[in-house]
């Protein structure tokens, strides 16, 4: 299974409060949908006409940085979006993992649409994972954490419990 | 909000409190101009407004005085900086007292011999050597806090992070050498996320962490003073990074401008002369034939005039991870240059595997100039590679464009073809 773009294409619109309609999937899996005026045409450029329409601080004006966020959302496009299936699941949690071990954002040192995408994407597979799972995958559980915090990032979703108290605890004797 | 002066010495990490709280609250916070340390401080007029005689302190525009570098920031501060609610803001304290109280006796303890600021006494050895297993400690608590927590507080920046982090400024440039600092990669991520957010970096400039500790001189050190005012200097490209940030929003605006103007249809290469070259006559053979046959046509009919041959390269190889994750680069940015593909032909390569690839292409374009400024649709990726046009009569190129077309050889360090995709 892969998820159904229009879920997360629509949640990251409503974040950048640009309307969005028409969100489709045609047969050979190319998504189109219309920003404004305009028909758009495959996922990223989607997602980059929402960021130029909403001049949003979630995308870069230095060159490395755009690079950077391009990659993290093929990333997520066409790796994260497989995350319901559970061969995929840890391989992609590692990946993450390790990559936020040592960053705060996955690019920069700031919000960018690369973690608010990730955040949409991961958001059902995050909530349903094991306490033994978000203590395994503590990077990744801090970064969610922070992201949700954000009340325009996480609209209506669930809060989910990281307890940190429990985490803490039972990671203190690991350390 | 705020306003007023603050009496400091250049660059003090105290000082530095303040005025970046001053930042995030917007508030104008002017430092005392020709402020000599040891004298102003010590004057007559100076000691009825501060009696302790330190600094920082503060004088606002409507006659408050303030001494204490957290008090000060407190009070410049904003309402995120103080925190959300009184719980937030109690733990705010906590943290601060954690910052003066834990860490900053034994950062002092190990940076100002070091610095030559205080005498390398007998005394001062032993407080040397204790600092550093007294910081260890301090730097364990936050480390595991910081494992769950992204900031010290409530999940967004506030003054703990930055009393926090202006405490530990010294000992990340001086002291904490990379040995030293690796079990702590908690407090490293948090310690390198706030130095790089625009309003700290507003004070502080480009902070370079320590990269081999120094150690403490002998006696006087007076060597150590100067290589401290060496680094004092680096702040100095802090001027210049607001303004490069600008420019490129401001062409951003102006293609989006364009972009509204124009009407959406037309081509850009409709302008130039057609030549004689016809690209859709060279992709049927490309398409149809062994390369043995296409890449001498292409030679045959290419109209120099025209037509220019240009190569491309992925500037950013470092960040290429997974072998995908690139082909996709390559794939997205064709579909994103849809409307160049009538009067433009490229191959792109993936050359290495996973950990260790490159991206370079051979491009062929009608028109003389880099095509992509030519449109605001195409200049989403251009600016992530290196171009160079190629002189179509060298054997270099020919060479360059046999490989590229027939998608054999090496990149230029040797790694072996791996992928190829035709824009066409
Ligand atoms: N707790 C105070 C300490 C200030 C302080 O010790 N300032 C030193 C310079 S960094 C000073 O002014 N010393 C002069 C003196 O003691 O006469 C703060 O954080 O502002």
């Amino acid at each position: 299974m892969v998820l159904n773009p229009q879920r997360y294409l629509t949640q990251l619109a409503t974040f950048l409060n640009v309307p969005v309609k028409n969100i489709k999937v045609n047969e050979t899996l190319i998504c189109t949908c219309t920003v404004g005026n305009n028909t758009v045409k495959g996922i990223i450029n989607i997602i980059i006409s929402l960021l130029m329409e909403s001049k949003s601080s979630l995308w870069s004006t230095d060159p490395l940085e755009k690079a950077e966020i391009q990659q993290w959302l093929e990333y997520g496009i066409v790796y994260a979006v497989h995350i319901d299936e559970s061969q995929n699941l840890k391989g992609i949690l590692s990946d993450l993992n390790d990559i936020l071990a040592i960053k705060t954002y996955l690019v920069s040192y700031k919000l960018t649409v690369a973690d608010v995408l990730l955040y949409y994407i991961l958001l059902n597979a995050v909530a349903s994972m094991s306490y033994l799972d978000k203590q395994k995958y503590m990077n990744v559980s801090r970064w969610f954490d922070n992201l949700q915090q954000e009340s325009c990032v996480r609209q209506n979703n669930q809060i989910v419990d990281f307890s940190t108290n429990y985490l803490t605890s039972s990671t203190q004797s690991k350390y | 909000m705020a306003a007023g002066t603050l009496y400091t010495y250049p660059d003090n990490f105290r000082a530095a409190k303040a005025l970046i709280a001053a930042q995030y609250a917007k508030a104008n916070v002017k430092v005392a101009p020709n402020f000599v340390f040891g004298e102003t401080n010590k004057s007559k007029e100076f000691l009825k407004k501060f009696p302790g005689g330190k600094v920082p302190a503060f004088e606002s525009n409507d006659g408050k005085y303030l001494q204490d570098s957290n008090a000060i920031a407190y009070f410049v501060a904003n309402e995120q900086l103080r925190g959300r609610n009184e719980y937030d803001t109690a733990q705010i304290l906590q943290w601060i007292g954690f910052a003066e109280g834990e860490v900053l006796p034994a950062a002092c303890a190990w940076v100002f011999p070091v610095l030559g600021i205080i005498k390398n006494s007998a005394g001062a050895q032993e407080a040397f050597q204790r600092a550093k297993d007294d910081l260890r400690v301090a730097l364990t608590v936050l480390n595991s806090h910081l494992l769950t927590h992204t900031y010290l507080v409530g999940e967004r920046i506030t003054l703990a992070d930055i009393v926090m982090a202006c405490n530990l400024l010294n000992p990340y440039k001086y002291t904490l050498e990379p040995d030293y600092r690796k079990p702590f990669a908690n407090v490293n991520r948090w310690f390198t996320t706030l130095i790089n957010q625009p309003e700290v970096k507003a004070v502080l400039g480009d902070v370079v962490l320590c990269s081999a500790a120094l150690s403490a001189p002998p006696q006087e050190g007076k060597g150590k003073k100067k290589e401290e005012k060496k680094e004092k200097k680096q702040p100095q490209p802090k001027k210049e990074t607001p303004k490069k940030e600008k420019e490129p929003e401001e062409e951003l605006d102006a293609a989006d401008a364009a972009l509204a103007a124009e009407p959406k249809s037309r081509d850009p290469f409709d302008l130039m002369p057609k030549g004689t070259f016809n690209m859709d006559d060279f992709k049927r053979c490309y398409s149809n034939e062994d390369e043995s046959k296409s890449i001498p046509y292409f030679w045959e009919k290419f109209d120099p005039e025209n037509y220019s041959i240009w190569y491309g390269e992925y500037k950013y190889p470092e960040e290429l991870s997974k072998v995908f994750m690139s082909c996709n680069l390559i794939t997205g940015m064709f579909q994103r240059l849809d409307k160049m593909r009538k009067h433009a032909f490229a191959s792109v390569c993936l050359f290495g595997e996973d950990n260790n690839s490159t991206i370079s292409g051979i491009w062929v374009w009608r028109g003389q100039d880099l095509a992509f400024p030519l449109s605001p649709d195409w200049q989403i990726d251009y600016e992530s590679y290196n171009w160079k046009k190629l002189d179509p009569n060298t054997d270099e190129t020919k060479k360059l464009v046999g490989d590229y077309f027939s998608w054999t050889g090496t990149d230029k360090d040797g790694r072996k073809f791996n992928q190829g995709k035709i824009f066409k």
